[in-house]
């Protein structure tokens, strides 16, 4: 029985200017932005090997949360790519990765750890809308599937 | 991976089985660092064939090459470091140098290579070695030279 080994990256979006209000990311533009960034530095034929299983799987705008899952052969150069990266839609941007992990559930509760303590950071800046943001997060983590 | 062996065998000198002489054998070997591929360009034009605006030189292959490597491996596959070590003027052919681990890489930038200066082109590699020496002669070419050109080659 083949088995497609995945890598999960949790990534960090860090905006070089950070002017409120920081745009709204979507699962659709981080994967172009990596997927652009792979046809760059690897060309047709790294574009071609990294396609296939590369996907976003979680977005968060508040914290800037990315988590993508790749190949597990092609994690190196999806990797490479994403340091590459210098903008996303126009505003400069750089990507830190936070943590790899092998598997959705190891994937999940990192990602659990990192955002509701970033929620909590910015508790004073969200003020009122904190519960739901908090709520928002957590459900759509849980949910997250392979 | 430096396998550097020396290895020391004997072989009988006479058929006698009787006999017991032995001459010292040696063989050694070399780590192979590069490979050398000899590549001829061709070029299929549909204008008129007598005049080529641009010459090809080594400096052209080097350029065409490399912007099919760009093409398909990127920026870390343009920057492959690769030689063009001799040119042969009048067949369109050079053999290129490349570091053993990059030489697939290299074979199919010049098989996908299908632009040449605006021409569609071939570039095929009509032999490749990780040696000089063996891409010297053609032992198949070497008949077919004596049939066509006796005087000289004699």
């Amino acid at each position: 029985m083949v088995r497609f080994k995945n890598r999960y990256l949790m990534m960090e979006i860090i905006w070089i200017d950070s002017k409120r209000p920081l745009p709204n990311i979507d699962e659709m533009t981080i994967l172009n932005t990596i997927r652009e960034s792979v046809q760059i530095n690897f060309g047709d034929f790294g574009l071609g090997s990294c396609q296939g299983s590369l996907q976003v799987k979680y977005t968060n705008s508040l914290t800037n949360t990315v988590i993508v899952r790749c190949d597990r052969d092609q994690c190196q150069h999806v990797l490479a790519s994403i340091s590459l990266i210098t903008e996303i839609n126009g505003r400069s941007a750089m990507i830190r990765s936070v943590s790899q992990a092998g598997t959705i559930r190891t994937c999940r509760e990192a990602a659990l750890k990192h955002d509701t303590s970033q929620l909590k950071n910015m508790k004073a800046y969200l003020g009122s809308k904190f519960e739901q943001a908090f709520i928002n997060a957590s459900d759509k983590i849980n949910n997250l599937d392979l | 991976m430096e396998s550097n062996s020396k290895s020391v065998s004997h072989t009988k000198i006479s058929e006698d089985k009787s006999s017991s002489e032995l001459a010292p054998s040696f063989s050694i070997r070399l780590p192979i660092k590069f490979t050398y591929m000899k590549v001829r360009l061709t070029l299929t034009s549909t204008s008129t064939n007598t005049d080529h605006p641009k010459a090809v030189s080594s400096d052209n292959i080097v350029r065409a090459v490399n912007e099919s490597l760009l093409q398909l491996f990127g920026i870390v596959g343009g920057a492959i470091p690769f030689n063009v070590i001799h040119f042969f003027e009048n067949e369109r052919a050079a053999i290129l140098r490349v570091d053993k681990s990059s030489s697939q890489k290299l074979w199919n930038a010049t098989t996908l290579l299908t632009v040449f200066a605006d021409q569609p082109c071939r570039l095929e590699v009509m032999a490749a070695s990780g040696s000089l020496a063996s891409l010297a002669y053609n032992s198949q070419e070497f008949f077919s030279e004596i049939i066509s050109d006796p005087i000289n080659m004699m």
